[in-house]
């Protein structure tokens, strides 16, 4: 659906003030986390992002690029599959949970992440040059909208990875869904669990309360 | 075949194996009717063994490829010889056969790394869920899948487990395969109906993805998940019945011998042994004549953490010798002592009779995953020598050439410093050289009997290797504990190599331009192998440069198969998709794949 303008300001909105909004648009469940608050929007950016100016300024993906509003649910699914988040972040987002044993596995923790809307998705579009964190926008580094740098500027060894390839919208989504689902939940539970893997008895469920 | 001859086939397999009539061991789940897609099917003659002792010298086998590694010895020598250096140019692609099995554990695709087995013009393939597939190759134009059997694999979508398998075993009319849940499962070879299934592990966690081997009337298999917060074991099953005959835990509980090794007291964690992984996850060897195992061990787990288990950790990182009839161990010898390196190591268990400074010695040669080409004498676990074979090694000065152990090693610590440095909890980044997966990782390599010239390939490069602490009642059998994380140093190479067993001295060794993740077969004059930017290609022994190849897409990461229909030559191979094995290459990364078996011939 092609949202109007007002439609897509309100969903900008509800992306800048940490999807307070947004229960009521995305077909999901109330959020087991309090709404974040809403920062601004430098106030954490990372050290990788911190010569990149506001990141609102130049971000690899304009909010504004939400034609839809952001939508949890879908998010889960980029983060589950699409993306392959969990790959190194694991189901819960800590980093070590449920990760591939096969993959860096120093995956940031998204539980505890100060990280605002716009600077995740920042990071989601650009990764983190040196780190494993990969970019998932299809033209990071293609032209300067990340951190206003080519893939010819970094030493071999030093050049960003790329990850799966997601659309502006799935960015807005996946970072919409750790916002809302991930950042600021405290030790993992069994109801977290189950309601991850939506199966009641999950194997990977047994050992929670 | 008639229906009439089929009974009989099976009359006599149920007299020679002792098959009782009602061997199904009632285990849930219960398992569905193999789904059966073509019309005849063909039981073939029952696997024996003398045929399984025999598989590498006897000329009725030269065909065949009954078991994961070919050989007792894991020799992954096929004595065929139609495909030449001379002639391979003129090599391409049979026939190719789609597999199933690309359904997605917890956190993505899983991989393909089983050994394809071949007896009379048929293979059996093994899926990532350890589903067994029989393929009719008769016609060395097409693969005909006879049967799928259903062993009742719950394809969890919420496992965390690696979903990965690497062969099948062969005995009597049976196919076995052993699976991520803990069962041994018996599937008829005539029918592909499961004959008979085992719960074989107990707790949370635990579970089998090497392949089974069959050795002195048992089905040897070994617990695999080590890094999901278990304990390791080897265990012996009956064959006819695939009931429990005895277990061998590669960590020892408390007042075995060996225990002092694991100080948990020390980390303040008094269970730490009860997950320390030293898991059994590839195929071991066999000597007939001894009757003894040779099986590799895995990591200590938590891998990066060694202050939550302060020690030896014995059985980690070690070659096992044990007592095939009674699981009793016979000698160990452990590699790295204390490791925080991941170096495990589970690779090919090589059983080589040769001739050193003028006398025959019986001995093991492994190719260490901690890039050191090792000989032991395998009569009592004694060092022979030792030979880095990756262009890069940092994390020891050298071995002890009494002892084998690396130079660094102080027993009278408890926490291990190597050359790299420390890693613990006090922070900071562990460079180490090779590559936490190797130099040679569960892939196999080959041993030409006729020259004792070993042949492997794999990853050249360096690991960065950080620690992040786990709380001990944060530890869940099942779930993956690391306690750290490892990136690539530099976008890693690849090489392949050969070694004269008897010097350990190099004699070839060419660069290739990705990691190998595959592993080795070998015939007379030339070497197979798979790599991960999905070139297939055959080497020339000697020089090891590549003669053939070609690109197919998929990923490699099981090792070939060398057989032969009506005399005919064929190599098959399983590719499919590359997980995280693409070592930083943006053109491998997250490539779309599908399972599939190749077979090559001229």
């Amino acid at each position: 659906m092609n949202l109007n303008r007002p439609a897509r300001l309100a969903a900008l909105a509800a992306l800048i003030l940490g999807f307070a909004a947004t229960t009521a648009l995305a077909d999901d469940a109330a959020p087991a986390a309090p709404a974040t608050t809403a920062a601004p929007a430098a106030a954490a950016a990372p050290a990788a992002a911190s010569d990149a100016g506001d990141p609102t300024q130049s971000p690899a993906i304009e909010l504004s690029a939400a034609t839809q509003p952001p939508n949890i649910q879908r998010g889960k699914l980029v983060f589950q599959t699409t993306a392959n988040c969990v790959n190194c972040h694991g189901w819960p987002g800590d980093g070590s949970t449920g990760k591939n044993p096969r993959s860096p596995g120093i995956a940031a923790n998204l539980r505890q992440s100060q990280l605002d809307t716009n600077t995740m998705i920042q990071i989601v579009s650009c990764g983190i040059p040196g780190s494993a964190m990969p970019y998932h926008d299809s033209q990071a580094y293609k032209d300067t909208r990340c951190y206003g740098q080519l893939l010819k500027d970094f030493a071999p060894d030093q050049q960003p990875s790329p990850g799966h390839y997601i659309n502006a919208q799935d960015i807005i989504n996946v970072v919409a869904y750790v916002q809302q689902k991930v950042k600021g939940r405290g030790a993992i539970t069994k109801a977290e669990c189950e309601e991850y893997f939506n199966r009641p008895g999950a194997a990977a469920c047994q050992d929670y309360q | 075949m008639t229906t009439k001859k089929l009974m009989l086939t099976g009359l006599l397999t149920a007299t020679v194996f002792g098959l009782a009539s009602a061997s199904f061991a009632a285990q849930p789940p219960a398992p569905a009717a193999a789904t059966t897609t073509a019309a005849t099917p063909t039981a073939g003659d029952p696997v024996s063994a003398d045929q399984l002792a025999n598989a590498g010298t006897d000329d009725k086998q030269a065909g065949n490829w009954l078991m994961v590694n070919k050989t007792y010895d894991s020799n992954r020598y096929s004595s065929l010889n139609e495909i030449t250096p001379d002639n391979v140019a003129g090599m391409k692609l049979a026939f190719a056969v789609p597999l199933n099995g690309l359904e997605p554990s917890s956190f993505g695709v899983g991989a393909l790394e089983g050994t394809v087995l071949a007896k009379d013009g048929f293979l059996y393939a093994v899926d990532g869920w350890g589903t067994p597939y029989k393929i009719d190759a008769t016609s060395g134009k097409e693969g005909k899948i006879v049967w799928i059997c259903d062993t009742g694999i719950t394809k969890d979508p919420t496992s965390g487990l690696l979903i990965a398998n690497r062969g099948l075993a062969l005995v009597g009319n049976n196919v076995i395969t052993n699976l991520n849940d803990g069962r041994v499962v018996a599937c008829d070879d005539s029918t592909g109906q499961v004959a008979w299934q085992q719960q074989i592990t107990k707790n949370p966690g635990e579970g089998f993805d090497g392949a089974p081997l069959v050795a002195d009337g048992k089905i040897i298999v070994g617990q695999a998940f080590g890094d999901w917060a278990t304990r390791g074991f080897i265990a012996a099953l009956d064959a006819a019945t695939g009931k429990e005959l005895w277990r061998f835990y590669t960590v020892p509980e408390p007042g075995q011998p060996g225990s002092d090794t694991w100080k948990c007291d020390q980390a303040k964690n008094p269970d730490c042994w009860k997950t320390g992984g030293a898991a059994a996850w590839v195929t071991g060897s066999y000597d007939p004549s001894t009757k003894t195992l040779y099986w590799g061990t895995g990591n200590p787990v938590p891998m990066f953490d060694p202050e939550y288990r302060p020690g030896d950790n014995l059985y980690s990182n070690s070659t096992v010798a044990l007592d095939a009839e009674t699981g009793k161990l016979k000698w160990y010898f452990q590699y790295t002592p204390g490791d925080y390196h991941d170096y495990d190591e589970v690779g090919s268990q090589q059983l080589v009779n040769v001739k050193i400074g003028g006398e025959d010695r019986k001995v093991l040669a492994h190719f260490g995953r901690n890039g050191i080409f090792y000989t032991l004498d395998r009569t009592n676990g004694a060092f022979i020598q030792g030979t880095p074979y990756v262009n890069k090694l940092n994390w020891t000065k050298g071995l002890d050439p009494k002892t084998g152990l690396p130079v660094e090693y102080d027993p009278s610590k408890s926490l291990q410093v190597y050359g790299t440095g420390a890693l613990n909890r006090a922070g900071g980044t562990v460079n180490t050289c090779p590559n936490l997966q190797g130099g040679i990782n569960y892939w196999p390599s080959a041993v030409d009997p006729t020259t004792n010239v070993a042949y492997g390939a794999g990853i050249e490069g360096c690991s960065n290797l950080t620690n992040k602490t786990v709380a001990p009642n944060a530890v869940k059998a099942g779930q993956i504990f690391q306690g750290g994380g490892a990136t690539n140093a530099e976008p890693q190479k690849g090489s392949v190599f050969s070694y004269d067993v008897a010097t350990g001295k190099q004699i070839a060794k060419q660069g290739l331009p990705y990691p190998n993740y595959a592993g080795v077969s070998i015939t007379p004059s030339l070497l197979f192998a798979g790599q991960v930017d999905g070139t297939f290609g055959a080497y020339d022994k000697k020089t090891l440069e590549e003669k053939w190849s070609i690109n197919i897409g998929n990923a490699f990461e099981a090792p070939p198969t060398i057989f032969a229909i009506n005399g005919k030559e064929y190599v098959a191979i399983e590719g499919g998709p590359i997980g995280n094995a693409d070592f930083g290459y943006p053109e491998l990364k997250g490539k779309p794949a599908a399972n599939m078996l190749y077979v090559f011939s001229l």
